[in-house]
């Protein structure tokens, strides 16, 4: 089975309206005829749902419920150890959340699917973007 | 809402229209009722992660928000 953690930004642009959206509209329809586990780190739903109550959404109660079902990953001790191992022994420019979520998917064996051009570029775990993810 | 043109067999339609009639709603109203139950069923047998894939990808329209900005950058303000 596929394992893939998907950034903020994918689900921002297909629960909201932005250029993206259709494609990220296409990519959710694309991957629910695959069998694919998704990995949700508590920092992105926390981004989520922030950045969707900000511009305006109200049923967030509808997104939670969608995101309840998936693998949590919760920002804790474990994680925070294997961060810690991380930067000690590599480099890396990337900023703490963005870290966290890279990392999160490194340590589930798990694809980063974003569309952020600073993840895309990183080589901390397997990144694709939602347009160009066709699974391992 | 949809507008779409299905053909159904006579006994069929006959049998729905008294359905329809003796539950006091439009045919298409128990039309709607019945497609949502087949997708319900449908649903129902397959795996939870699937049933959220699909539900993901079933996202409703009308729920979406025109967003100041683009996903991308939003999130980005958020983490810089």
């Amino acid at each position: 089975m596929n394992k893939i953690v998907i950034d903020s930004c994918v689900y921002v642009s297909h629960f909201g309206i932005d250029k993206l959206t259709p494609k990220s509209k296409a990519f959710f329809k694309r991957i629910s005829q695959t069998d694919t586990q998704i990995i949700l780190p508590a920092l992105v739903e926390a981004e989520v749902l922030v950045v969707l109550h900000q511009n305006g959404a109200t049923r967030l109660d509808k997104i939670s419920q969608l995101f309840s079902q998936m693998i949590f990953s919760p920002l804790n001790k474990e994680l925070i150890r294997g961060l810690t191992s991380f930067i000690e022994s590599n480099q890396s420019s990337l900023k703490t959340s963005d870290l966290i979520i890279a990392l999160t998917a490194k340590l589930n064996d798990a694809a980063l699917i974003t569309w952020d051009k600073q993840l895309l570029g990183s080589n901390i775990c397997e990144t694709a973007s939602p347009e160009n993810y066709r699974g391992p | 809402m949809t507008r779409t043109q299905i053909y159904l067999p006579e006994e069929m339609h006959q049998r729905l229209l008294f359905l329809a009639k003796s539950e006091n709603v439009s045919l298409s109203e128990l039309i709607r009722k019945g497609a949502g139950l087949v997708i319900k069923t449908k649903q129902k047998g397959l795996p939870p992660y699937r049933q959220t894939l699909k539900m993901l990808a079933d996202y409703p329209n009308s729920l979406r928000v025109t967003l100041a900005d683009s996903a991308t950058k939003l999130i980005r303000d958020q983490r810089d």
